[in-house]
């Protein structure tokens, strides 16, 4: 069995390779190759069920990375194998439908079978996982391949929007429920859903108490975003109608009968264990019932055929996820059924619509009609298809919908909104079904046949037929003999999922509540048409406000928006630029420090109390002071380099008057020396610039803003500065360095002044190496400026760069194009 | 003996003056020689260093120091020294001269220096090595400007381009800004701590006058920064209370060395600097200043923990350090989003990875964890990872064909060592360059931190302690950082990628001949795509090379304290010259 099983799963992705060479060899005609694929699958599966005569549920384990306990685990039940059966033959029933639908005017077919094959390869692995870990890889597969067949069309834009949204939102929920999973891994000890049902789950519950309710809470609803993302419940119900860009054996396949549905399978997969948490009931219930009647009143309001049908799913899958929510935790019933009915009537409409498509030349319900006289078997099974969806007697559709009723009245539940709100609303839900059904065939069969069409019109290969036809008889069949399908339900059940394991589905129950129910339904649609007409909807539309596709792409268009306006604020052209930054930066975390450790600076600081004030304020000084000031406030203001300059040298001779009154003359004399060899030195430098560099680069002043900003900073560093030399000066030391030389001066040294024997004495090796530095760098820069003389054109030209340094003078356009990347 | 622990800086050093003395020669034969001898150099000063790693792991020392206790060869000052020189090497391949007459590569032209240019980078890596062995926060910062200062020259001299120049005095500037906030700091930390030593014997005499009397006393105190900071851990307490003073010099030498690593606040230069240096020396550049960074930064961290067994830094810091990796990750990855030049994008890329070593030592200090812990071996291990998948990258950008022709001053003209660099210039070439093409898609999607590659273990050690749980409560800063960091790599995949795309999907540029023969651009550079390719791959497919490589990693941040153990020997007593000597460790 295990060979069975993983060749059902592994054939398709091993066929991969050889679709994308059949693909190049026989073009169009690779799809008839690529039906042995399918149809191998479901054979081996159908094997699988019918060696399964009393449905026992079986596990097969397969190390895979043994180091990191993850291990290939798959699970053979009920519910595996229904789900194996509907992937596998939609499968062969859609690739026989793409193989002629797929013409000569498409390229690429071995590659859009090899993904269809991928795609299916992911859902059967999938749903027979028995490992949530092994469950979400395949999950998070069936997603990238559906990615690739959205965007199969890829020269198309709404195609890669499409497949984009899809991947994003699905793939982005797939990581919420990534991380539900790890969670509820983590707080049980076990990924295995065996495990998890068969105990572990009630047991960690158990062990833990009530604390741990939240933890599981968390991990479900985490879990949930995932699954409601994936089957396009509100709020994510808007991927699923961008994907139709997808060709339409793509929509027939996965965005009805399949991957949409992965959803609706997860819930029913951790139903056994997760029913029981208090969350599930509200939450499923509330989205899975908003969605049904949001989604059927979109598929009302929608005019592309396709579009109805995707909305028309979302409202289907809605009712399903709704309908897990009510069942009791004890178990669903007939869920299989409803499943089923949908697979039949919608992959039959989906298909439908690509012949139309493909027949017309439009899927726009507006400009549509009289298809029936061209096309009269496709009436037919798209009469049939319809009244199941609109659940008409003799249909599936009316037997799901008689026993989802006959559930709803049986069994009350405790809570009264969780009955009137979930009946009231499957209600209305249907008798827009039943409005947009008959709008459907009527807008696309019947009426004047527009003489566009008729111009277009060409007639679909009679292939194409054979697979619709066969779901419309399925529907039909099972319709009118319901019984037959009992056998399989039973076979099917799976343990703590399912209820009854004695089902008799039957037409006719009498004169029943639900019976009534459904008759009204069918009587108001019909009324509520003929007062509304095709021509009232056809001027609706879907209000902006609940377009969230349109918002998702406008988020998705912000993304690099965003990027490059930060980017153009951040840039960094100029030192000047990035300064405040790197100021601001010291700024706060030395002020955040200030903050916080204010007390502890200024006890350790200690301020010294012999520190007069009285010595500032001597007049002499202040007048110094004074000057200085307003030296540097020239040296802010002036706006050629000279100048300021001149300015900056004011700034220091001025402090040597201020040396001279604190009576150290010496210090005084080498502040003087340093101060005219630095003014030289550098107007010497300015001297070789070019003029422009002399006068400063950019003669545009800055803006007001700009302006401030430097003037805060500016202000705030001196300030900085300041506090940090006035605390320092003022702090004391617990051994002074001075006070020794002081004391030594004399004694070790002999000599009176302590400068000079410190200089020569005490450190006199760091003066000898200072000295030699220094030699060296004036005769490295002795040699740099002898290097270079100037000839007789370029000492008349007048100042220039310097060799080497490549001051070129580039134009603006020139700056942007190096700077601005 | 100093000579003997100093021997691989000295051995790169004289290397460099004979270097630089070569460039003096105007042979033909000069510019190879000098990628000889400079090879020489870094595999002797290799051999050196596992020589020394030896003594280590064997002798019952469990650091090498000399009598001044200024230099300590530690563990991790051994695996730093190590991943250095091999990188080391890579780096020095691709400066090889491939034309003619010696005068540079396609995207290197250092003229008739080609000694002088050599010789500079061996002193940068010379640098490294001195800040890695350094004891002292003189030789640290010595250490630290040595490394630095030639990269300046480097960037100039590069190429002939005004973007070069701009590019180099911007990082001039830059640098000497920081080098002024970093030793406003160190004289802060030796202010509030009456010593440079970082980890010194536990106490030490020293000779001092009452200031009273005048008379020669002897005092003593701890003997480094270390064990001052020990005394400042309480009773009953894991973390010392730092002086405001400390913080305050903590918190400036921190910020002053994210210039090293281009890491906000002083990041804003990677973009330029990185854009307008040749692209050799963009990836000496993305490599050596911010090892240096994140060097200084673990010891200064590590001797201000007390340096004790539990690494636990006070809540301060880690704050500061938690703020600075946030705010680096998120701004190098969303300025990399949306720029046109390769060169550029790798510039904030960079930027984005020095945020993940950041926040692999914020997590490493947030966790308090014990030395040798997870997160402080992931940020070893993660370092030659990412000098090696940069490199990679760069050197494929060198290799690829050179752009026929660029605008400068509004002109048309033949660019002077200028290859592709932007996702124009290299649009298509994957397939034309299969080879080429596919050492690049391993090196983005190893920076990218995608499975089967280096880069995927890199970030996997550097992310998984914040998911592991130490104690019983979580801590939800760890958690967060976590997080962040996976967010960021999410955002990083994206514009690696677009790398890749570009030179895979996208049609070829037009200018590009239709059928080309790869030049021939010498044995050199196909080594090191070749080398540096195949380690990638290695360490991320076979285990064993991995775990080889975490485990010298895990040594080495275990070695980081040489506490245990060190052999500090008596040093002589010398004469009774009471002058000279104010301050000397004698024990």
């Amino acid at each position: 069995m295990t060979a069975v099983l993983l060749a059902a799963i592994l054939l398709p992705m091993l066929s991969v390779p050889l679709l994308v060479w059949a693909g190049a060899r026989w073009g169009s005609r690779a799809g008839r190759v690529a039906l042995v694929v399918p149809l191998t699958s479901l054979a081996l599966i159908g094997w699988l069920l019918s060696g399964a005569e009393a449905m026992t549920e079986r596990v097969v384990t397969i190390p895979w990375i043994p180091s990191l306990g993850i291990e290939l685990s798959f699970i053979v039940d009920g519910l595996s194998l229904f789900f194996g059966l509907v992937v596998s033959a939609m499968g062969v029933l859609v690739t026989l439908y793409a193989s002629s639908y797929l013409d000569d005017h498409y390229r690429d077919h071995g590659r859009f079978y090899a993904y269809l094959m991928l795609f299916m390869a992911s859902m059967l692995g999938c749903v027979f996982s028995e490992n949530l870990l092994l469950l979400f890889v395949f999950w998070e597969m069936t997603g990238i391949s559906s990615f690739l067949l959205i965007g199969f069309l890829h020269d198309k834009q709404d195609s890669r929007d499409g497949a984009r949204m899809a991947l994003f939102t699905t793939g982005g929920a797939g990581l919420a429920m990534l991380a539900g999973v790890v969670l509820l891994g983590e707080v049980t000890g076990t990924y295995s859903l065996v495990a998890l049902r068969d105990g572990a789950m009630t047991q960690s519950m158990a062990e833990h108490g009530a604390s741990w309710d939240g933890i599981l809470t968390v991990a479900f609803v985490l879990m949930m975003i995932g699954a409601l993302a994936k089957s396009a419940q509100f709020p994510f119900h808007y991927w699923l109608p961008n994907a139709m860009a997808a060709p339409t054996p793509v929509s027939a396949y996965l965005h009805s009968a399949t991957m949409v549905k992965l959803g609706v399978f997860f819930i029913a997969r951790i139903f056994p264990i997760a029913a029981m948490l208090e969350a599930w009931t509200p939450l499923l219930v509330s989205i899975g019932f908003l969605t049904m009647l949001l989604g059927a009143i979109f598929a009302l309001l929608s005019h592309d055929l396709k579009g109805v049908l995707a909305y028309s799913t979302v409202s289907q899958l809605g009712f399903l996820v709704g309908f897990y929510g009510m069942s009791n935790t004890d178990g669903a019933s007939l869920d299989l059924l409803h499943v089923a009915s949908h697979v039949f009537y919608k992959g039959c409409l989906f298909m439908v619509v690509g012949i139309v498509d493909h027949a017309a030349g439009s899927r726009d319900l507006r400009k549509l009609g009289g298809l029936s006289r061209r096309l009269p078997a496709l009436t037919i099974i798209t009469l049939i298809a319809a009244a199941s969806m609109a659940g008409l007697p003799g249909t599936m559709g009316f037997i799901s919908k008689e026993y989802m009723l006959k559930a709803k009245f049986d069994h009350w539940h405790s809570d009264a909104w969780l009955n009137w709100l979930p009946l009231t609303l499957v209600i209305i839900a249907s008798l827009v079904k039943v409005l947009f059904s008959i709008r459907l065939v009527r807008s696309t069969f019947f009426g004047p046949l527009p003489s566009e069409i008729d111009e277009h019109f060409h007639k679909p290969s009679g292939w194409m037929l054979i697979s619709p036809a066969i779901l419309a008889g399925c529907c039909l069949t099972f319709g009118l003999w319901p019984d037959l399908i009992s056998p399989a339900l039973r076979t099917l059940s799976v343990e703590g999922l399912h209820l009854e394991t004695s089902i008799h589905l039957k037409i006719w129950h009498g004169w029943t509540r639900e019976f009534w129910t459904s008759l009204g339904i069918m009587g108001l649609g019909a009324f509520a048409w003929l007062l509304l007409g095709a021509g009232r909807l056809n001027r609706a539309g879907i209000p902006s406000w609940l377009r969230f596709d349109q918002a998702f792409n406008a988020f998705m268009n912000a993304i690099p928006a965003i990027a490059k306006k930060i980017t153009s604020l951040t840039r960094a052209d100029r030192p000047m630029d990035y300064l405040p930054i790197i100021l601001g930066t010291i700024f706060v975390s030395v002020g955040s420090l200030i903050v916080v450790h204010g007390a502890r600076l200024l006890e350790l600081t200690g301020l010294r109390g012999d520190w007069r004030v009285s010595e500032l304020l001597d007049p002499l000084r202040s007048f110094v002071l004074l000057l200085v000031a307003i030296a540097v406030l020239m040296v802010t203001t002036l706006r050629r380099w000279t100048t300021q300059l001149v300015a900056l040298g004011t700034v220091g001779f001025l402090l040597t008057f201020y040396f001279v009154l604190f009576r150290a003359p010496d210090l005084a004399m080498t502040q003087i020396l340093v101060e005219a060899a630095t003014l030289i030195l550098v107007l010497m430098l300015l001297s070789r610039f070019p003029r422009a560099a002399e006068t400063g680069e950019r003669e545009s002043r800055p803006a007001a803003t700009r302006r401030i900003m430097n003037i805060v900073v500016a202000v705030i560093a001196g300030l900085t500065v300041t506090a940090f030399t006035f605390v320092v000066a003022t702090s004391k030391h617990a051994e002074p360095a001075g006070d020794f030389y002081l004391k030594q001066s004399v004694p070790a040294a002999k000599g009176t002044n302590a400068v000079n024997t410190i200089l020569v004495d005490f450190r006199g090796f760091d003066t000898l190496m200072e000295v030699t530095v220094l030699l060296i760098a004036t005769l490295g820069a002795l040699g740099l400026l002898m290097r270079y003389r100037r000839t007789e054109a370029e000492a008349k030209a007048g100042p220039m760069g310097p060799p080497g340094m490549g001051v070129i003078h580039e134009t603006d356009a020139e700056r942007e194009r190096w700077t601005d990347r | 003996m100093l000579a003997s622990i100093l021997l691989p800086e000295i051995i790169l050093t004289v290397a460099a003056c004979v270097l630089f003395l070569l460039g003096l020669s105007r042979g033909r034969a000069g510019p190879r020689a000098a990628v000889g001898i400079a090879l020489v150099a870094l595999i002797a000063s290799l051999v050196c260093v596992f020589s020394q790693a030896g003594q280590i792991s064997e002798g019952s020392a469990t650091v090498l120091a000399d009598e001044g206790n200024q230099f300590r060869i530690s563990a991790f000052a051994s695996y730093i020294r190590m991943i250095a020189l091999g990188v080391g090497v890579l780096l020095i391949l691709i400066q090889s001269p491939t034309k003619r007459d010696g005068s540079g590569n396609d995207s290197l032209d250092y003229g008739r220096d080609a000694g002088e240019f050599l010789g500079l980078s061996l002193l940068s890596l010379a640098g490294i090595l001195l800040v890695a062995s350094s004891n002292d926060l003189v030789t640290l910062f010595l250490g630290i400007e040595l490394a630095s200062i030639p990269t300046y020259i480097l960037v100039a001299t590069g190429r002939p381009l005004s973007q070069a120049q701009e590019a180099s005095l911007k990082y001039f500037f830059l640098g000497a800004v920081s080098a002024a906030i970093l030793l406003l700091g160190f004289a802060y930390l030796y202010g509030s701590t009456g010593t440079t030593r970082l980890i010194g014997p536990e106490l030490v005499e020293y000779r001092a006058f009452d200031p009273a009397t005048g008379a020669a006393i002897v005092k003593e105190r701890p003997g480094g920064i270390a064990q001052m900071i020990a005394t400042q851990i309480g009773e009953n307490q894991t973390t010392p209370t730092l002086t405001g003073w400390q913080m305050l010099a903590l918190a400036l030498v921190f910020i002053a060395l994210t210039f090293k690593l281009a890491a906000f606040p002083l990041h804003s230069y990677a973009g330029d600097v990185y854009e307008g240096s040749a692209t050799p020396v963009t990836a000496f550049l993305s490599f050596v200043p911010k090892l240096v960074g994140i060097v200084a930064i673990i010891k200064l961290l590590h001797v201000f923990s007390g340096a004790t067994v539990n690494f636990n830094p006070p809540e301060q810091l880690d704050r500061l350090l938690v703020a600075l990796a946030v705010v680096t990750m998120f701004l190098g990855n969303v300025l990399a989003l949306r720029q046109v030049s390769v060169k550029r994008m790798l510039a904030y890329s960079s930027v984005a990875h020095s945020g993940y070593l950041l926040a692999g030592i914020a997590l490493f200090a947030l966790r308090g964890s014990p030395m040798g812990d997870s997160s402080l071996t992931a940020v070893l291990f993660y370092i030659p990872i990412y000098g090696v998948m940069t490199t990679l990258a760069l050197s494929v950008l060198m290799l690829l064909p050179t752009r026929q022709s660029m605008r400068v001053l509004g002109k048309n003209v033949a660019p002077p060592a200028t290859t592709a660099e932007t996702l124009e210039d290299i649009a298509g070439t994957g397939r034309l360059h299969p080879m080429l093409g596919l050492a690049m898609a391993v090196a983005c999607l190893s920076l990218a931190g995608i499975p089967l590659t280096a880069g995927f273990w890199a970030k996997y050690e550097l992310i998984a302690p914040a998911f592991t749980k130490t104690s019983a409560n979580i801590d939800t800063t760890v958690l967060g950082l976590g997080v962040i960091i996976l967010i960021n790599s999410a955002i990083g995949a994206a514009y690696y990628l677009r790398v890749v795309a570009a030179m895979w999907a996208q049609p070829t540029a037009e200018h590009l001949p239709k059928n080309p023969n790869l030049p021939v651009r010498g044995l050199a550079m196909g080594i090191v795509v070749l080398g540096a390719s195949l380690i990638i791959l290695l360490l991320g497919t076979v285990s064993q090379a991995k775990e080889l490589l975490k485990i010298e990693a895990q040594q080495a941040a275990s070695g980081l304290d040489g506490r245990v153990g060190s052999p500090i020997p008596e040093a002589d007593q010398e004469d009774e010259d009471v002058a000279g000597l104010v301050e000397s460790n004698v024990r």
